[in-house]
């Protein structure tokens, strides 16, 4: 069986048990399985794809080429692993602590949550890793081909566009199905992590083996190794130390600023914890990546013929000495580190680009509707999934546009010089308050123009992109504008030119704009978080979406708006969406209604901070906010029970005045009729005494003398008992042992029996009646009505000051109440005097009037016993009172 | 921020782990002087300009990094982490 029939069969085997793995890992993820999953060692395993095709094949090349310098790349990683308390415990936490999805999502949402900022990160992005996808097919495409040359011709139809196609078809095919399962672009992909991990392993077990086969079955054990490293070409340590330096901190800044790295170190992390473990695990893996480059490299120069392509000696080398099996072995190597590349890259990129770049513009180009009644998860899922194979074509496309040429190995740093951009605003906004926005960007674009114009462009040789006469003298022929000399700085290494212009000036743009400019409050506010994120996050928390998340809305809400208020908002919500309970879907409407309705609560800007922060991401925990509220509703709490306290106490002062002022009038009024009591019962009194001693001392009366004294004594002693019975009737009616005694009347017949008992029409005193208002059916004690009447028109006739007196009697229903008003024309009652007038022994007016000033006073008890009242209506041209009086239902359905 | 005033002295504990944390802080700096250290030695004819020197130094130095770091990470455990950031400012509530 030929060497590559076989294989095709290894390859399509392994890619069936990493579609099982993954397949495997994601079910037992679902069924909350598998604590191996989360296993620190899985994410140092998953941190490995930083080792691409690129640095498993293409490391020995660098080593074969300029000797120990390939080691840089691997040492950049490496002190930032060590550093892991400074930077990345930092980007760790801001990452799970605001559900970071991105780098582009990190970067934006520390500044400000500027998508401008994200879409250029993310064009950025795709820039520089687009050719490094090509990288990964090219590799996989001369790795087969290493095998194809073996044999006579045995590639048959099969080139190497075709292969391309093919592993780009199943890549995309692997991400899609593996990297798309959740919607949450913030949860773990477990099945891709555990399939990398797997992928990790084989790669590192492959370099290993190649590397033993070759000390040992090769060159003949370590000290001939040596021996053979020193007799080399490469065995003179001269590497320039601008390069040794540059290349370590621009492999560490690509470490962390790379897509696909973030992608597993941040959004991936599954526990902060995880990092401890890493911090040294991860370095150790690459010191074992590396500890065999150097030797193959040595020997695959010394065995191989001159003219090997140094960057396959990995495969060529056991292929030259027929270890078909450790070739194969090698390959797979170089295949894992090439898929696994692909996808988290591909999962990286295409969150990026639906989110920032795909999403806003189908929603701005759908407008509001969209939001309304389109399912946006699965148009966001669609997005990521076509952003998948988009991302995958491009690789493709530029693999087939640049030919797989040579000048795709270079590739690799002039990518990683592409991230490196995002350094600037990476850390800044991570441990500088100060960066603002403007000055993210200013960085970002002078950095990434000064790569293109310096790195990029010149990358794929003169006259490619910048013409010759560009490259060599400058545009316009400004020679301090060079592309590879800028500001005149001639011989350098092209490479760490570009490297140090574009970060010089990316960051002075950085932070001078950031100096000069001001930050907006979410800026601001996201500025704090993030550079205080100690403060701010405890190290474990987060929930998850959808539901919860309303849920999370309603606590809020009911600490805020109270929990009748918030409950009926969000049930009523719920209803219009069509569902049921008080959990409505968090549509933007529905938030904007909630944000409009707890401003009214908090004021518009917390409310939309806090609505905004249960809703985009968790900027501070649920139980931050609640403690927020909690506060918010207190204070307004305790200032609203303050308000109506210091209300209550202004009415009791009002009312203690009113009784005080009362009080005083009352006791006035009792030594008032103290005297008057006295004096209305001595003078009856007096003349009973004075006509009685007349009566028995006096001889000699006329007997008509006689009989009026007598009449005299009558009429005094009548008078003393209508008084006392007064008295006595007040008393029975206050202490309410009246019996009423109901019966059923006309009203018109009332008010006649009262007209005339109270003096009839007579006398000075005109009474206008209008009888047919008055033909209303009363059902209650008719007699003790009548009193009142009676005492009312008395009153009148009593007091009524004008020149002609007129008693105007109104009679009108007002729903279930009868009301009687009794109108004079006199002078009224004096507004001060008008609250006492219906209290014991008060008399008002004229002295000279008879009366005890209990007539009022018995009205108001009686109307008190038959459920009306009586009341004085100020406002009328004179004294007026008004009885009110209940209409039985009976009577009034008739 | 409270004005609390923070106490001058620290329990033993707390004072080991604000000392590991300072070595994981310190720890890269070195690293870093130390594998620029191998530029010193190129140029010249002698024995330590020799590729395979510089390779056993590193790979050397590796190791020790690893263990130095795995150490330090041993006993930072993210358990009771007192003094976030190392400052002693007590920021949880």
């Amino acid at each position: 069986m030929p060497i590559l029939n076989i294989l095709v069969v290894v390859s399509l085997a392994y890619v069936a048990l990493l579609f099982l793995v993954a397949f495997m890992a994601d079910r037992a993820a679902l069924r909350g399985q598998g604590k191996w999953l989360r296993a620190p060692i899985v994410y140092t395993l998953s941190l490995s794809i930083y080792c691409t095709a690129w640095t498993f094949y293409g490391a020995v090349g660098f080593a074969a080429r300029s000797g120990l310098e390939f080691i840089t790349i691997y040492l950049g990683p490496t002190l930032v692993m060590v550093g892991w308390w400074w930077g990345l415990r930092k980007m760790v936490r801001v990452g799970r602590s605001q559900r970071i999805t991105s780098i582009a999502d990190l970067i934006s949402s520390r500044f400000g949550k500027s998508n401008t900022l994200a879409v250029i990160v993310t064009l950025i992005a795709v820039i520089g890793t687009t050719p490094y996808i090509a990288l990964q097919l090219q590799s996989v495409t001369l790795s087969v081909e290493a095998f194809a040359e073996t044999g006579p011709d045995e590639l048959g139809g099969m080139n190497r566009q075709a292969i391309a196609l093919w592993l780009s078809l199943g890549l995309a095919l692997f991400t899609i199905l593996f990297g798309t399962r959740n919607f949450d672009a913030n949860e773990r992909h477990h099945g891709v992590v555990m399939a990398i991990a797997l992928e990790a392993v084989v790669k590192l077990f492959a370099l290993l083996a190649v590397g033993v086969f070759v000390v040992w079955g090769l060159a003949g054990g370590v000290p001939a190794t040596l021996a053979r490293i020193d007799a080399s070409e490469i065995a003179r340590w001269n590497v320039p130390g601008s390069r040794w330096i540059g290349l370590t901190a621009l492999s560490a800044a690509a470490f962390l600023c790379l897509p696909r790295m973030f992608q597993v170190m941040v959004v991936e992390n599954e526990d902060e914890g995880h990092l401890r473990t890493a911090a040294w695990a991860f370095p150790a893996y690459l010191m074992l990546m590396s500890l065999f480059v150097l030797p193959i490299a040595v020997v695959g120069l010394e065995l191989l013929p001159a003219g090997t392509n140094p960057d396959l000696f990995v495969l060529s080398l056991p292929l030259a000495q027929d270890r078909d099996g450790l070739a194969i072995l090698a390959f797979l190597g170089g295949f894992s580190s090439a898929t696994s590349m692909v996808i988290v890259a591909a999962i990286a990129l295409s969150t990026m680009v639906s989110n920032h770049i795909v999403m806003p513009i189908w929603l701005k180009m759908t407008g509001g509707a969209a939001i309304m009644s389109g399912d946006v998860r699965q148009v966001a899922l669609l997005a990521r999934r076509l952003s998948i194979a988009g991302v995958v074509l491009l690789g493709y496309l530029y693999f087939q546009i640049s030919g797989g040429g040579t000048a795709l190995a270079k590739i690799g740093l002039v990518s990683f010089a592409g991230v490196a951009q995002f350094l600037p605003a990476l850390l800044g906004g991570l441990f500088w308050r100060g960066a603002t926005r403007m000055g993210a960007m200013a960085g970002l674009i002078i950095g990434t123009l000064v790569w293109l114009y310096c790195l990029f462009l010149p990358s794929f040789g003169a006259g490619a992109f910048l013409p010759a006469g560009v490259m060599e003298h400058g545009p316009f022929g400004i020679g301090w504008l060079r592309p590879q000399a800028l500001f005149g700085a001639e011989h350098m290494d092209p490479l760490v030119h570009a490297v140090m212009w574009s970060i010089s000036l990316n960051m002075l743009g950085f932070v001078l704009v950031s100096l000069l400019s001001f930050p907006r409050p979410l800026e601001r506010l996201q500025a704090a978080q993030f550079v205080d994120v100690y403060q701010h996050s405890p190290a474990t928390g987060g929930w998850t979406g959808g539901m919860a998340q309303t849920e999370d809305l309603l606590i809020m809400a009911q600490r805020i708006m109270g929990g009748a208020q918030a409950q009926g908002f969000f049930a009523s919500f719920a209803a219009r969406q069509g569902i049921g309970g008080y959990l409505p879907e968090p549509t933007p409407d529905f938030l904007q209604a909630l944000e409009r309705e707890l401003s009214g609560s908090v004021g518009a800007a917390a409310a939309h901070a806090m609505v905004g922060q249960i809703v985009g991401g968790a900027t501070v925990s649920v139980e931050d906010l609640m403690a927020v509220a909690d506060e918010a509703a207190q204070i307004m709490e305790y200032s609203s029970k303050l308000e109506a306290k210091s209300a209550e106490l202004t009415r009791t002062a009002r009312q203690l005045r009113t009784a005080n002022e009362k009080l005083t009038q009352l006791s006035l009024q009792k030594d008032a009729f103290l005297s008057q009591v006295s004096h209305e019962l001595r003078t009856p009194m007096t003349s009973i005494r004075a006509f009685s001693e007349i009566l028995r001392d006096a001889e000699g009366l006329q007997p008509g003398e006689t009989a009026k004294y007598a009449s005299v004594i009558h009429d005094e002693a009548l008078r003393l008992t209508r008084l006392l019975d007064d008295l006595l009737d007040l008393s029975v009616l206050e202490s309410g042992q009246v019996s009423l005694n109901t019966q059923t009347g006309r009203l018109t017949d009332l008010l006649d029996r009262a007209e005339a008992a109270a003096g009839g029409s007579g006398g000075e005193m005109t009474i206008l009646r209008s009888r047919e208002d008055e033909a209303v059916d009363l059902s209650t004690d008719l007699d003790r009505l009548a009193q009142v009447f009676i005492n009312l028109i008395a009153n009148a006739r009593k007091y009524c000051d004008a020149d002609h007196p007129r008693l105007r009697i109104e009679a009108r229903r007002s729903g279930d109440v009868l009301q009687v008003d009794f109108i004079d024309n006199g002078s009224g009652i004096p507004t001060d005097k008008q609250a006492v007038i219906f209290e014991k022994f008060s008399r008002v007016g004229d002295p000279k009037v008879s009366g005890a000033g209990l007539g009022l006073a018995i009205c108001q008890e009686i109307m008190a016993r038959l459920g009306g009242s009586v009341s004085y209506l100020p406002g009328q041209s004179g004294a007026a009172f008004r009885v009110n009086l209940p209409v039985s239902h009976r009577l009034a359905a008739q | 921020m409270s004005r609390r005033t923070k106490p001058v002295f620290v329990g033993k504990e707390t004072y080991r782990r604000r000392r590991l944390i300072d070595a994981a802080r310190l720890l890269p700096l070195l690293a870093v002087a130390l594998m620029a250290l191998p530029l010193l030695w190129s140029g010249g004819d002698n024995a330590a300009g020799l590729t395979t020197n510089v390779m056993i130094y590193l790979f050397g130095l590796w190791a020790v990094l690893l263990i130095c770091v795995a150490g330090i990470s041993y006993y930072l455990k993210s358990d009771a982490e007192p003094s976030e950031d190392g400052d002693g400012v007590d920021g949880r509530r």
